[in-house]
């Protein structure tokens, strides 16, 4: 009747690379993190170089912190965990390898590419085209080998965590590929095949399930194996388990509108983006009751245990954001955050509180397991625990109190009823307090993960010094009967019984599961392009022209996105301060959409024919020679540098494929001198110490299409 | 609580699971959101919830109620330009006039009004009206075409009000490098 008992070695060595590389990318992201805060307050510190600026390296920092730290360490605990769960080696050797190293080098190239611009500019999804590809790739490869080793496990129920890691793959994988959907221009450049609105939604339904089955469903899987194994308890509820795993993973796909309210997205979507955000409250809580109750019964090894006491903070800090997201969620909060620190601080409470700290966590407790011998030192531990948490509070407090006080400020209206804060500089100079404590915050986070790097690197060196044992562990466990009835009859239940079944049918669950996380993007996104309601036209907007077309592309390659958005909200301060409130139609040939995050500067909607051409080239070159205490970096290089033309008129044709109507004959060289030519022209007469040979230069490009922005719907009304 | 905990048999690398149930006041927060949701999507789309927009219309129109209730009859043009000339030799307007300058109009029109980028501020000619009233009206809305900015949007009235007359002040104060002439001469 029982088989006979298999032996096999768990692959310890690739766990050991993946935890090393969270180390060492944790550093990096984080170190990135540091500088560009630092740029805010001073910004001298971009020091005039292009690959230097804030706006260059913001996207470098998130991307950096997500999928190289984040990602890395994801995949320590998976190839860790899974393993063990399932009695089973991973499916491939070299295939984990393969994703190693390819990730490594995917990430590699992200370090490289995004400084120097070369960038899409939608948010977490920055990189070309070429990258886009290699990541699907390497991606298939780690789902293969997840879903490989699941195929030849030696359990035959997946534990939950094995369900949470079956989501991830998945869905990274579908909104991975649907969000980077693009025509290529040339080997560093694409378009999107989504424009304007379409593109938004897609994007923030991508960059928000980014940030749910990236940096929430595998922490939860992590959190289902390290924390019972942590604390040598047991978990507090299977039922609970399974309720919050399916809400959640069908629920959070949903609510992607929520980072587009009060903007032109059609009501309809924003109100789903808002009441999906708040039915998620209790999901996600599940798993944060799941992993706080599970320490029942060890509190009191908390006092002693920092791997414990990063872990309850952790999941404490995923409760905190889970909560605070529904509520930002809410039109009327939304109205007074969006675009303000405060979503700052609410993506650092989970990024610094939740991913790092299960992170962290993590790696003390495999670090005697991998390297076999003990930590260095449990001291420094406990001072990376407080050292990091005091930082996490000053780093989020500080920035929820620049958010509130800037939102105060933009709404503020005079007896009069004009803006009591038209400068919008006003608002910018009171934050400096706020990015110096956030310095400080971050800074100790870092001194926090400096801490780890020592205590790793003396753990690893003593592990060597002692010849350390590090052959893979050996196992043995029958192999799976395939005849095994796949019920046990333990459930109360018809349903727990039906879902006992589903967890020795990996298949039907993965299948089930992917039609979970389908449905929500497919409800918001088909009706918004099938319909065009949606989005009235506006017969008075044109395609861009080629120069504009060409400064866009710079306005994207700088990364301007960053710090402005262009939305102008329908509020009537924003109506006051910007002038008539975004329309959809407005943007149909925008390719990718800019519409942007955060406003560290002001929206620039309707900044077209705001400001004189000699204006922009002068704040271009030295923003404070305009503005005396702008914290924008100088772009000087704007001038100096010929605009590349080379491209143009392939732009043109790719983007009249996807339905721009520009004349199949149109000769865009030509049509492009003759309009840099006339900005010139309009400069020298304002003054401008430019002569004809600027009109090459890329600042024209870029001041053409500043110029252009937001002005073709007044066209239509004159 | 923990008394009645049932292990169920599951262990998997030796982590086991109880059986509770769901905590009731959790089942009771997931029912209350999705009811929360449900009379949030009747009252904004098929009840008397207002869009952003409608919003923004209301607020609008009651503005404009107000701005009229509140404006005075219009007064005389004379009336403001005395006003205007009374500030100019005002010491302490002129003091705000100059900070207001300093920090806005220096960069183009330098530092004592002798004209940068910008025309000079302290001769006779004038390119857009030699009336303290036309500069002011300048100093609003601006001329964009030259490159001189509609600060109507950016300053208060008091602010607005004392950088003319600080403006104003600076005529015939001859400073060094002046900027020649440019506009109409329309003499004191």
């Amino acid at each position: 009747m029982n088989a006979p008992l298999e032996s096999f070695r768990y692959d310890d060595g690739i766990v050991r690379k993946f935890v090393l590389a969270t180390v060492f990318w944790g550093f990096v992201g984080m170190l990135v993190g540091v500088f560009i805060a630092s740029q805010l307050p001073f910004p001298a510190l971009n020091f005039g170089i292009p690959w230097l600026t804030f706006s260059r390296l913001r996207p470098l920092h998130t991307n950096a912190v997500i999928f190289a730290f984040a990602g890395n360490t994801i995949f320590a605990g998976i190839y860790y965990s899974t393993q063990r769960l399932l009695k089973a080696r991973m499916f491939s050797d070299a295939l984990s390898l393969v994703h190693f190293w390819g990730w490594q080098l995917i990430i590699v190239c992200a370090a490289v590419m995004l400084p120097l611009g070369i960038t899409v500019s939608k948010e977490y999804a920055e990189l070309e085209w070429p990258v886009d590809i290699a990541i699907a790739g390497v991606w298939v490869i780690f789902t293969i080998n997840l879903l490989g080793t699941i195929v030849r496990r030696r359990e035959k129920h997946i534990y939950v965590a094995i369900w949470f890691y079956i989501a991830t793959v998945v869905t990274i994988a579908m909104l991975h590929i649907v969000n980077s959907l693009a025509l290529p221009v040339s080997l560093f450049k694409s378009y999107s095949v989504f424009a304007g609105v379409q593109d938004g939604l897609v994007q923030w339904w991508y960059g928000h399930n980014a940030v749910a089955f990236f940096l929430t469903t595998p922490f939860l899987g992590l959190m289902y194996y390290f924390v019972p194994k942590a604390a040598e308890r047991p978990v507090y509820s299977y039922r609970l388990s399974i309720v919050h795993f399916w809400a959640l993973v069908f629920l959070y796909i949903w609510a992607g509108p929520h980072h587009l309210l009060n903007t032109v997205l059609p009501d309809w979507a924003e109100t789903l983006g808002t009441v999906f955000s708040i039915m998620l409250i209790a999901p996600s809580w599940g798993g944060m009751i799941n992993g706080l109750l599970t320490l029942r019964g060890a509190w009191d090894r908390l006092r002693s245990d920092p791997v414990l006491k990063f872990f309850a903070v952790g999941v404490t800090f995923y409760g905190m954001s889970t909560f605070e997201g529904p509520m930002m969620s809410l039109k009327s909060v939304n109205a007074l955050t969006h675009y303000t620190d405060y979503t700052i601080g609410h993506v650092h409470g989970g990024a610094l509180g939740w991913n790092g700290f299960i992170a962290f966590g993590m790696i003390y407790y495999l670090l005697p397991k991998l390297w076999r011998v003990p930590v260095h030192s449990i001291k420094l531990m406990a001072a990376h625990f407080w050292i990091s948490t005091v930082g996490i509070v000053l780093y989020i407090t500080s920035m929820w109190v620049a958010g509130i006080a800037q939102g105060l400020m933009w709404r503020a209206l005079t007896a009069e009823g004009m803006l009591k804060y038209p400068d919008f500089m006003e608002t910018v100079t009171k934050l400096h307090p706020f990015y110096h404590t956030r310095l400080i915050g971050g800074l100790l986070y870092l001194t926090g993960v400096l801490l780890m790097i020592y205590n790793v690197w003396r753990t690893v060196a003593a592990s060597r010094l002692a010849q350390a044992d590090l052959s893979d562990p050996s196992c043995r466990a029958a192999a799976l009967e395939q005849k095994t009835p796949a019920v046990d009859h333990e459930g109360k239940s018809v349903w727990q019984r039906r879902h006992r079944w589903l967890e020795g049918a990996p298949a039907a669950f993965t299948a089930l599961t992917l039609v979970a996380v389908a449905v929500g993007g497919i409800v918001e996104y088909v009706p918004l392009a099938a319909f065009k309601s949606n989005i009235p036209a506006i017969a008075s907007v044109k395609p861009y022209t080629p120069l504009e077309l060409e400064g866009r592309d710079i306005y994207i390659r700088e990364g301007c996105y960053n710090c402005h958005s262009q939305m102008v909200r329908p509020f009537r301060d924003e109506v006051l301060r910007y002038g008539e409130h975004s329309k959809p139609g407005e943007f149909v040939y925008d390719r990718p959409f800019q519409f942007g995050s955060k406003r560290t500067g002001p929206d620039l909607h309707r900044v077209g024919g705001k400001y004189p051409h000699f204006w922009h080239l002068r704040h271009m070159s030295d923003p404070k020679s305009t503005s005396s205490e702008s914290i924008m970096p100088a772009y000087p290089w704007l001038e100096q540098r010929d605009l590349d033309t080379s491209l143009t008129q392939k732009k043109l044709s790719v983007l009249r494929r996807m339905g721009a109507p520009y004349a199949p004959e149109v000769n865009a060289a030509g049509e492009l001198q003759s309009q840099a030519q006339s900005i010139v022209g309009e400069l020298q007469k304002q003054g401008a110490p430019v002569a004809a040979e600027t009109a090459r230069k890329e600042i024209i490009a870029l001041i053409a299409y500043l110029q252009r922005l937001g002005t073709d719907i007044k066209r239509g009304m004159q | 609580m923990s008394g009645h905990d049932t292990l169920l048999s599951h262990d998997y690398d030796g982590i086991k699971e109880y059986d509770n149930n769901l905590p009731l006041w959790w089942l009771g927060l997931f029912w209350l959101t999705i009811f929360f949701s449900a009379g949030y999507v009747l009252y904004y789309h098929y009840g008397p919830g207002p869009s952003a927009e409608q919003v923004l219309a209301l607020q609008v129109e009651i503005a404009e109620k107000e701005r009229l209730a509140r404006m005075p009859q219009t007064a005389e043009p004379a009336s403001v330009e005395q006003a205007l000339l009374k500030l100019a030799s005002n010491t302490e307007a002129l003091a705000a006039g100059k900070q207001v300058y300093d920090t806005r109009c220096l960069a183009c029109h330098a530092a004592q009004g002798q004209g940068l980028v910008g025309p000079n501020l302290t001769d006779d000619f004038w390119i857009h009206g030699g009336k303290i009233t036309d500069v002011k009206r300048i100093v609003e809305e601006g001329v964009l075409a030259k490159g001189m900015l509609a600060w109507k949007a950016l300053l208060s009235e008091r602010e607005l009000d004392s950088v003319v007359a600080y403006i104003w002040s600076l005529h015939g104060s001859n400073p060094p490098n002046p900027k020649a002439p440019e506009g109409a001469h329309v003499p004191r």
